[in-house]
């Protein structure tokens, strides 16, 4: 029981992180020089 | 050539090292030339890098890569996002996907979903020329075939209007909407004709 429960914990962390990772080297088309903002709801 | 096509390609040197990868693509609110890349890190847990890569480096941008002489020829990131920048230090729009385009007669036609780039492996110059916009119901109800969310491609006049979270067209833009990407450099030349600027090819 508690090893499926850390497993699990696990591999949330291991996906939260990947998530994370992926969003950091999303690209974009940025104007003018500025440095990407980040949108509610849009690409980033 | 859509933008999308470009960001994570890798950027080789000529010496077949594989040194990074395309994260942004930066370019100038003034005449939309393409100032360069900002750049991430190849291995899977390597985030955004200090260095970039100016245009003007580039020694060669194909479908698989992005090709550069060797690693001298990255720049600190500061050095591509000054190149972005307007003349006068203004206009920083900050990334353009998501923001809704409206003409000059306060029309939304829609949001930019991917940005279109004109180069020539053989000359020096790499332009915005369009956006790919999911269309507003007004933009569908106009274009054939179309309905609210479809994809089409918006020409750009030589000179771009970028500001805050909005990006500004002519309204004589909506005549020139095209579908595909095949016959939109013919339509970029007309729409740039009829505004009287030199048209270029896509």
């Amino acid at each position: 029981m508690w090893l499926v429960l850390v497993l699990v914990i696990a591999a949330a962390a291991v996906g939260g992180l990947l998530a994370l990772q992926a969003r950091r080297r999303r690209g974009g088309v940025i104007v003018g020089g500025a440095a990407p903002r980040r949108k509610s709801g849009g690409s980033s | 050539m859509r933008t999308s096509e470009v960001t994570a390609l890798p950027v080789v040197t000529l010496a077949g090292d594989d040194v990074a990868q395309v994260k942004d693509i930066a370019f100038s609110g003034d005449g939309g030339a393409v100032a360069g890349f900002t750049l991430a890190g190849r291995g899977l847990f390597s985030g955004p890098l200090k260095t970039g890569l100016l245009w003007s480096k580039v020694v060669g941008l194909g479908p698989d890569a992005v090709m550069i002489t060797d690693e001298s020829a990255l720049d600190p990131v500061d050095d591509v996002r000054g190149a972005a920048a307007s003349a006068d230090g203004s206009g920083s729009g900050g990334n353009v996907l998501g923001d809704q385009v409206l003409t000059d007669g306060g029309t939304d036609l829609g949001r930019v979903v991917d940005v279109i780039v004109q180069f020539d492996n053989g000359s020096s110059a790499c332009d915005v020329v369009g956006y790919e916009i999911e269309a507003s119901e007004h933009l569908a109800a106009k274009v054939s075939n179309a309905s609210n969310g479809t994809r089409l491609l918006v020409p750009l006049p030589d000179t771009l209007a970028v500001s805050g979270e909005h990006l500004m067209v002519p309204a004589s833009a909506e005549g020139f909407v095209s579908g595909d990407l095949a016959g939109f450099g013919a339509a970029v030349s007309a729409f740039r004709a009829q505004l009287g600027t030199p048209g270029e090819g896509v």
